[in-house]
């Protein structure tokens, strides 16, 4: 209880170096682990990371009824458990070295906590989609889109306006100092249905193309699929202007199978919506997709990838067998052998994580921490037993 | 408290508290330049029939070009083998030639000869070794290397094309031939005694390679193959899986009027030269003649070499869907056999033979014939667009042959046309010659 002596800082001190606040940080992170399985029910994976481990509030609904909790999220739990870690720190412990392995053991939980953090804001998950004999420079996003307004006219080399997604502010001009075309953001609906024109009358206040694929098209807002396996169908409207003025409105979606093809200053330019690409400074082709299956059956044994790596900057050019369990690892990103198509196209998972040591160095320090805390227990304990025996009082 | 435990623990205060006040990433607009694409990136299912294709590294320079045996059925192979054949005996056994073009020997000859070698269970060979490994020739006038071995593959082999894995004893006969900077490979695999039977044929195909007349053009074999647009216009291109089993494929489809709204495919002869040299039989090419009623909203397309007919459903918003009608000789498996594959190509599990009858209704057309129809939808997304896929399938059966009619496309597409692939269906008459 409260000592009415104490000031308001010391109660908020004394409760944020309490061990009571640990264990319930810690009974919150159990409910939310649990909460979060039962929710991928209804959502894909992704979504209940963002929801309820990669947020400060998680609202859970109690199924079966319309009863929405609120929980901590995962960034407030790891917050607080912090805080709390360090406060107790700052406020309790004294430095000893027979405290060594509790100190190791703690810095070691914190790295933890700071990995999952810095993998929440900075890892970045791609995939690269490869045919044999292809030869690509780029993985592409799996979730987010690009529009990429492109100038074909020279024969060597395209040069693209990529705008990813998040830049879609309706009212927003995006341009790059490299080329003359600016394009200003019309419209932008995360998910969408496209209708025509010609069916149905579009709403008074819908943004409507003048030019290519979408001059016949209108779309209305969808909410956002909450599933891994269902996706958007992203629809945006740009109106793109060169020195002389505008030069219509183009509509671009994910969901159009090719891409809209227009002239500006005497050159060919396309403009597209596709899936955001992430360029690399060297090359992989692919020079052989194996499936291998279980003789006699369909039943898949083993997928792999041989894959040539090509970086004449760093003078790399070898080839490397992608395969279950065995990665390549290159530049700081990671190609997981995911998937395939067909019977000659793979499809490489690429992981950007510069944090994925985190989780290493923690147990290690966690696991020294604990050996040096009972080895330093464990020699006290031996030690004490060898003391000399306390001189014997004198007895008459 | 010291002055020790206080500066880390300070420190990782202000690195959590930085993080979570940059919140998140900023995306800004890029300005990329990068090595040229195609004009039109645009996904396979996207491309016209008929549009030459051949991977980017074939696409310059001079090309080499090849006249197959007339038994080897061209396959719609993957979009980046330049050609693909399958040979099928009469016992049902199947050797897969294919062909790639990489540029500068895609990591040397020594180890391709090695992945090949491995792929039949062989050990691999030092680079010394490669005179008495592979035997040198004069192809296309070129330097050529010609490699045959046998072994049989450890557990787990390649599969060949869209075949299953090779489980006994293999053979690989092939040919590399270094052309301009890149290297082609001629790879002929399949059962040890049926590519050593087929070796007449495969010493004829390896003469008759020769330097493309047109140079910057793609490889065009003069059997009139275009196997990107093969693939393209089939819809097994873009979903895992096969053609049906033992596609022997009626080559050289008419061009039927597509714009007529009944079209008539006239008789389909057998292929030229259906007698092998060793006097082995070539399956044998159905005769085909057939008319239909087009629903409205159904554009056709050019027949392709596997199809008889072709149409197109246009989508709002979503990809086109796809309908194609396609003959094959014999019983192509079975209808369970095949509705299971096909079930496989959309993720869902086989169903048995006790489960098979309520998978299926049948539709009765003219003079009685009986259509099998099944209708199958994907789980996950399969199309472009992040779409679920469904596919309206009607098998029907003739004593020499079997006819397919698939209509593929986004689910809610799809299932709005279900009565109008009935009526097609029903409309469906088979010329004089066919039994009803």
């Amino acid at each position: 209880m409260a000592d009415s002596s104490k000031s308001p800082l010391d109660l908020v001190l004394s409760a944020l170096i309490s061990l009571k606040l640990t264990i319930t940080c810690l009974a919150f992170g159990m409910i939310l682990i649990f909460v979060g399985t039962l929710a991928q029910v209804d959502y894909g994976i992704n979504q209940v990371l963002d929801m309820y481990f990669r947020s400060f509030i998680a609202i859970w609904r109690v199924p079966g009824t319309i009863v929405h909790v609120p929980l901590p999220g995962g960034f407030t739990i790891g917050l607080v458990l912090m805080i709390n870690l360090l406060a107790a720190h700052f406020y309790r412990f004294r430095l000893s070295w027979k405290k060594a392995g509790v100190l190791l053991t703690h810095v070691g939980l914190i790295t933890l906590l700071l990995g999952e953090l810095f993998t929440a804001l900075y890892a970045r998950e791609s995939a690269m989609r490869l045919t044999e004999g292809e030869t690509k420079k780029f993985s592409e996003a799996y979730r987010e889109n690009e529009i990429a307004i492109i100038d074909r006219s020279d024969p060597a080399v395209d040069k693209t306006l990529a705008i990813p997604e998040s830049a879609l502010t309706p009212g927003a001009s995006l341009h790059v100092p490299q080329m003359t075309i600016r394009a200003e953001v019309r419209g932008y609906f995360p998910n969408s249905t496209i209708l025509s024109r010609g069916g149905q009358t579009p709403p008074a206040d819908a943004v409507l193309a003048t030019q290519g694929l979408g001059a016949n098209l209108f779309a209305r807002e969808m909410p956002r699929v909450a599933k891994d396996d269902e996706g958007d169908r992203a629809v945006a409207w740009v109106e793109l202007f060169g020195p002389g003025g505008s030069l219509g409105t183009w509509m671009v979606s994910n969901a159009f199978n090719q891409v809209q093809a227009f002239t500006f200053e005497g050159r060919p330019f396309t403009i597209e919506m596709r899936p955001r690409r992430y360029y690399k400074d060297f090359a992989l082709t692919l020079i052989e997709f194996r499936h291998d299956v279980y003789p006699g059956t369909t039943k898949a044994k083993n997928f792999s990838s041989l894959v040539r790596l090509a970086d004449p900057e760093r003078g790399e050019d070898r080839e490397v067998l992608i395969y279950m369990n065995h990665p390549l690892r290159y530049a700081g990103l990671t190609f997981f052998q995911q998937g395939f198509e067909g019977d000659s196209t793979t499809i490489l998972q690429v992981v950007r994580n510069p944090s994925r040591h985190l989780p290493y160095i923690s147990c290690a320090l966690v696991g020294l921490g604990l050996l040096a805390q009972f080895g330093i227990s464990l020699v006290l304990f031996l030690n004490r037993g060898r003391l000399p025996a306390p001189v014997a009082t004198p007895t008459p | 408290m010291t002055r020790l435990a206080r500066s880390p623990a300070t420190l990782a205060t202000v690195a959590v508290l930085a993080a979570l006040s940059s919140g998140c990433r900023d995306n800004p607009v890029e300005y990329r330049v990068t090595p040229r694409e195609a004009a039109a990136p645009a996904p396979r299912a996207a491309q016209a029939p008929g549009a030459m294709g051949a991977p980017p590294a074939a696409a310059a320079g001079p090309v080499l070009e090849w006249t197959a045996p007339a038994d080897w059925t061209p396959k719609p192979a993957s979009e980046m083998r330049l050609a693909s054949y399958s040979y099928i005996a009469p016992n049902g056994e199947l050797a897969d030639f294919s062909i790639f073009a990489f540029p500068d020997a895609a990591g040397g000859l020594m180890a391709n000869i090695n992945r090949w070698r491995g792929q039949v269970g062989l050990e691999a060979v030092a680079e010394s070794a490669i005179e008495t490994t592979a035997t040198r020739a004069q192809i296309a006038g070129q330097e050529a290397w010609i490699v045959d071995f046998a072994g049989t593959p450890k557990s787990g082999a390649p599969t060949m094309g869209n075949t299953p894995a090779p489980v006994g004893p293999t053979r690989i006969t092939g040919a590399i031939v270094p052309l301009a900077g890149r290297a082609w490979f001629f790879k002929f695999m399949g059962p040890d005694a049926l590519v050593l039977a087929q070796r007449e044929n495969f010493d004829r195909f390896v003469a008759s390679i020769r330097v493309g007349t047109a140079s910057g053009t793609a490889a065009a074999p003069s059997t009139a193959l275009s196997p990107a647009a093969l693939a393209a216009a089939d819809p097994h291109a873009g979903i895992p899986g096969a053609p049906p089993i033992g596609a022997t494929g009626s080559t050289n489809a008419p061009a039927n009027d597509p714009h007529a709204g009944v079209a008539g495919a006239p008789p389909l002869g057998p292929m030229s030269g259906g007698m092998d040299p060793s006097g082995i039989a070539a399956p044998p090419a159905p005769s085909v003649g057939f008319t239909f009623e087009t629903p409205s909203g159904w554009v056709a397309q050019p027949a392709s070499q596997f199809r008889l007919a072709s149409f197109k459903i246009a989508g709002a918003g979503v990809p086109d869907a796809d309908i194609a009608i396609t003959n094959f000789p014999g019983t192509v498996g079975g209808d369970f056999a095949n509705i299971n594959r096909w079930r496989g190509q959309f993720g869902l599990a086989p169903v048995s033979e006790a489960e098979f009858p309520g998978t299926i209704q049948r539709v009765t057309g003219q003079h009685g014939v009986e259509f099998i129809v099944t209708e199958i939808e994907s789980t996950q997304p399969m199309i472009e667009g992040g779409h679920r896929a469904r596919m309206l399938a009607a098998i029907l059966k003739q004593p020499d042959s079997t006819f397919f009619f698939k209509l593929t496309g986004e689910t809610s597409l799809v299932a709005g046309q279900r009565e109008a692939f009935v009526r097609f269906l029903q409309s469906f008459h088979l010329e004089d010659g066919h039994a009803h």
